[in-house]
């Protein structure tokens, strides 16, 4: 037996009262002179024996209630039985998973944040609980985990010293990703007493129900006791605003293309708020502020569409203007973006198999598009018809293949190229289109095969499933069919396309969109820098009547603006997305600088590879602008928070909560106050509290004293 | 015995024979005369009235005796004080025995009379009511064994005798009062009453062989069983050191818990008490300290008269 008050063991000695009561009352007895002593005599001399025996029995009783008292609050715990008596002295190998994310930001009740918090706990871990000769890991948990100490070191001090200087990330959490780390740990280790220690703020978005998942917890707490350490005592719930900015549609706009900033706020609070966002442009409000009514708990879209006539590079942000005072994390409340313009988009439209007569023509419909009236600036377009011959395709930020017939090994090696270096490729299939030449040639360039040609019946169309957009950007427009309907043109004649097997999972072939009976209708796949959108039908009304319905000409647009950003279309990236820049190749063998959004530096030199001068930089683990520049050069690109981490909504019970994902309740030792960490590791590692039973049997003897001495009468 | 008492029960107790107006009173003999008038108050003389003047024999003089009964022709030959008495000079010869064992000073916290004062304003009047019917009596103070004796005589002055006789006698720290009967029964030579005043806390075969002695030789016997309500009823609350008034000996006890045994010995102490009057033919009566006194006496005495009838 251990207790978790020893301090309290001190209160012992009240069980002396119970004597001192006794024999003070002896001392002050009355003393009466009486007559009729024979017959006190006779009745002393029956009850002395009993009297004492009850008195004895009363005096234990009452020593005994004030010992099991005592003991109470001194809070005994038995060890439990599953563990070994030398468990106590075992060496205790300990994995600490600490939540990161950026939540853990907020504010905690004792005035600092949850970070602080953690850090204060961990130090109380490291410095008071784990004793010299047990070893321990340091996981840094978000949505990923990085480990901080990896391999079990028994260097407490610096363990300690690591976390004190651990950053916080700016991702959301992930508790999975944490215990599935800790999992591969505590299975190699083979220190006899396994603990998994995670420090948290308890962000219920961070249960995410992941395949797998509840194996993962069951596997953990059979092989580890999990304490988990909530550093938010506080129950009310801290309310947050936050905005999340969406990749934007397009990032290359020209002059007459406007930019399409695309922001989700949420309000994570129970009252409804007007929130006022503020777009900056370039360091200036290119507008108004716009203002909305965000429900309790719910989320609008506000979408801001400026215009940049200035060809170069843009950045801006947009931000919460009014969040102060209702606000429980600041890092959400803004997001940064990099926009390009240029004066136009040289587009080349290849026509493979040209036909007389205007609109029966593949490119007429394309052509048209692109340059409706002579002054839409947006494109520049140019129109060949048969081969491509020598043309130089560096000098077009989009290649369209219509009504393609079959490539010539040349034409693939130099589309490869062209593509490779940034370049962008979208094709649409013909009549005359031989596929099985296609296949075979073109295998390396074309993200899916084309196989057999299928034919509807005209009682029953195929049509775009809206439904099954994938999440690319440039198509997130199209996701609500009341805006832009691509669900209204019904297709005939389609190629059965069939995603090639992806070299690497980076290059995979995504089917963009598909048709109503599930087959890919728009299939795309990276290749070096640049991008290849394969359509399954054509691109005018000879298999389908797209080209006359309304959404094909934002569908075109946003497609080929896409594939014309190139290189580019990754300046607005997520967090840890590595960014990939493309320079001129007069930059060969020279360095880039790159200004971090918290001011430092980093000099990267530039690489010569197959897809031409590249520089990539892994780093961006911080949202906001980064710099790149060199000597007459000069590139930007913007890296944005995850959504949901700004949630900051909490388990109500963690530890029922764990137990649904098949943890046992005797595997996990739930913390709500750090300050009670070193009790209840006691507790975890030495069995169960008995304080409880021995109230109980307190109460109860105290019921049986009181009825004894009643009944001997002692109470006079 | 109502013939020779002369009275009939009281109509109602005199409020003045309650013991803690008794106890207001200083002298003894006053005490016992309030009991007495209080209890004539409602009674009436009997017209019954025993006298003689035939010369039985000496005595010796003892202080309250009459002087006109002094023998001045014996006083002239043997230059000492003799009384004459005469045959059939009384009706009765009664004796009072009045036990001043330490056992009889008790005083309960609710009684106003020790329990040896309540013997003795019960005993004074007794004798009072008695002289003034012209019955002699006699007082024996009994202790370790008859302690003072003061013989027979009905003259008027008689009570006060006794009462001063009470007054002064000192308590004896020990009681022998089967020895005392025994003793007192051998100087008791012609038939008469016994009134024996006593809360009997001693051997009870002894005392019972006492008063077979007296039975022996005819005497009338009345056992004034004297008790203080504590002791009856035990009613102490808190533990406490019970001191004997006799002996050198002490008992802690638990007065709750030794309650239901104590008052079994008790009870069981009375009750044979009675049981050997009753079978020996001799009258018991219980006096407690809290009662009035002529409530006692007059239940009593009325009790006797209506035996008689």
């Amino acid at each position: 037996m251990t207790f978790l008050n020893p301090v309290l063991l001190g209160a012992a000695a009240l069980i002396s009262i119970p004597l001192l009561i006794h024999l003070l009352r002896r001392q002050k007895l009355p003393v009466i002179k009486w007559a009729a002593m024979e017959f006190l005599r006779q009745s002393q001399s029956k009850l002395r024996r009993r009297v004492r025996i009850e008195e004895l029995l009363l005096l234990l009783l009452r020593m005994t209630i004030i010992a099991l008292v005592v003991l109470a609050l001194a809070r005994p715990v038995l060890r439990s039985i599953s563990l070994p008596i030398i468990s106590q002295n075992s060496r205790v190998y300990a994995v600490i998973v600490i939540d990161n994310s950026y939540s853990m930001g907020q504010s905690s009740e004792r005035g600092v944040t949850a970070w602080t918090a953690t850090k204060q706990a961990v130090h109380q871990l490291l410095t008071r609980i784990l004793r010299p000769g047990d070893s321990v890991s340091v996981l840094l948990m978000n949505h990923t985990v990085k480990p901080l100490i990896e391999s079990p070191t028994y260097d407490l001090r610096m363990a300690d010293a690591q976390v004190k200087n651990a950053p916080l990330s700016f991702n959301s959490t992930d508790f999975t990703a944490g215990a599935r780390a800790a999992l591969a740990l505590v299975h190699g280790a083979a220190a006899p007493v396994k603990e998994v220690y995670f420090f948290t703020d308890d962000q219920k978005s961070g249960m995410t129900s992941a395949a797998g998942q509840q194996m993962v917890w069951q596997q953990l707490s059979k092989a580890a006791h999990i304490v988990w350490v909530s550093a938010m005592s506080q129950t009310s719930e801290v309310p947050n605003l936050a905005l999340h900015l969406r990749a934007p549609s397009r990032e290359l706009v020209t002059a007459n293309l406007p930019a399409r900033l695309e922001t989700v706020i949420s309000n994570y609070s129970g009252i409804s708020r007007n929130i006022t966002l503020q777009l900056q442009l370039d360091g200036a409000p290119p507008g108004a502020p716009q203002s909305i009514e965000v429900p309790a708990y719910g989320k609008q879209s506000v979408a801001f569409t400026p215009y940049l006539p200035q060809p170069g590079i843009h950045t801006g942000s947009i931000s919460i203007a009014n969040s102060a005072s209702i606000d429980g994390l600041a890092t959400d409340n803004s997001a940064s973006f990099v926009l390009h313009s240029r004066s136009n988009i040289p587009v080349l439209v290849q026509d493979m198999s040209p036909a007389f007569g205007g609109s029966s023509s593949s490119s007429f419909y394309l052509y048209t598009a692109l340059q409706p009236d002579s002054t839409s600036h947006i494109f520049a377009p140019t129109l060949i018809e048969g081969r491509l011959g020598a043309v130089n395709l560096s000098r077009y930020s989009c290649v369209i293949i219509t009504g393609i017939t079959t490539l010539s090994a040349n034409e693939v090696q130099a589309l490869i190229h062209y593509v490779s270096a940034g370049g962008g490729l979208l094709i649409f299939p013909g009549p005359a289109t031989n596929a099985v030449s296609l296949n075979s040639l073109a295998a390396k360039l074309l993200p899916a095969k084309l196989t057999a040609k299928m034919t509807s019946s005209p009682d029953q169309p195929l049509t775009l499933d809206s439904g099954s957009i994938t999440d690319d950007p440039s198509l997130d427009i199209f996701r609500d069919a009341s805006i832009l309907n691509i669900g209204d043109a019904a297709f005939n004649t389609y190629f059965n396309l069939v995603p090639s097997n992806p070299i690497d999972s980076a290059s995979a072939p995504r089917v963009l969109v598909k048709f109503s009976n599930g087959k890919p209708a728009v299939v795309s796949s990276t290749l070096g820098l640049g991008k290849v959108v394969l359509f399954a039908s054509t691109a005018d009304t000879r298999w389908n009547n797209l080209p006359a319905r309304g959404a094909y000409l934002p569908l075109l647009y946003q497609i080929v603006t896409s594939l014309a950003a190139g290189p580019q279309s990754h300046v607005n990236l997520a967090l840890d997305t590595p960014a990939v820049l493309s320079l001129p190749i007069a930059f060969s063998g020279r360095s880039v600088t790159i200004t971090r959004p918290d001011g430092r530096h980093s000099v990267i030199p530039t690489v010569l590879g197959p897809n031409g001068v590249t520089v990539q930089y892994s780093d961006t683990d911080m949202p906001g602008i980064y710099q790149v520049t060199a000597p007459g050069y000069r590139d930007a690109f913007a890296v944005t928070l995850p959504s949901g981490e700004g949630d900051l909504r909490r388990m109500t019970n963690t530890q029922a909560f764990l137990e649904q994902e098949g943890v046992k309740a005797a595997s996990i030792t739930v913390v709500n106050n750090p300050n009670q960490l070193a009790a209840a590791v006691k507790l975890s590692r030495y069995g169960s509290e008995i304080w409880r039973s021995l109230v109980v049997a307190a109460m109860f003897l105290l019921g049986v004293e009181s009825l004894l001495a009643r009944l001997i009468g002692r109470r006079g | 015995m109502t013939d020779t008492y002369g009275v009939q029960a009281p109509v109602t107790p005199s409020s003045a024979a309650h013991p803690q107006t008794l106890a207001r009173i200083a002298r003894l003999e006053l005490r016992a005369r309030t009991v007495v008038d209080g209890m004539l108050s409602g009674m009436h003389r009997s017209p019954h009235r025993g006298s003689s003047v035939e010369f039985a024999q000496h005595r010796d003089y003892v202080p309250g005796d009459e002087i006109r009964h002094i023998d001045w022709k014996v006083y002239a030959r043997s230059d000492r004080y003799h009384i004459k008495q005469f045959e059939e000079e009384t009706n009765l010869r009664a004796t009072v025995l009045l036990d001043v064992s330490e056992s009889m000073n008790y005083r309960g916290a609710q009684s106003a009379l020790s329990k040896r004062d309540y013997a003795a304003v019960c005993s004074v009047a007794l004798a009072s009511l008695l002289i003034r019917q012209r019955d002699a009596v006699a007082l024996a103070i009994c202790g370790d064994g008859v302690e003072q004796f003061v013989p027979h005589s009905s003259t008027p002055g008689h009570t006060r005798t006794i009462s001063e006789t009470i007054e002064k006698a000192k308590p004896s720290a020990k009681s022998n009062l089967g020895g005392s009967l025994h003793d007192l029964a051998e100087r008791m030579q012609r038939r008469g009453l016994l009134l024996a005043f006593s809360d009997f806390f001693t051997q009870p075969e002894d005392v019972m062989r006492g008063l077979q002695h007296f039975r022996h030789r005819h005497h009338e016997v009345v056992l004034f069983h004297v008790l203080d309500r504590d002791e009856i009823e035990f009613p102490f609350k808190t533990a406490a050191t019970f001191l004997d008034m006799e002996v050198e000996s002490a008992i802690t006890a638990e007065p709750n818990a030794l309650r239901r045994e104590y008052l079994a010995a008790f009870g069981a102490f009375v009750e044979g008490l009675k049981r050997d009057c009753r079978e020996l033919g001799m009258d018991y009566v219980l006096l407690r300290t809290d009662e009035p006194v002529d409530t006692t006496l007059a239940r009593y005495l009325a009790t006797r008269m209506n035996r008689a009838r």
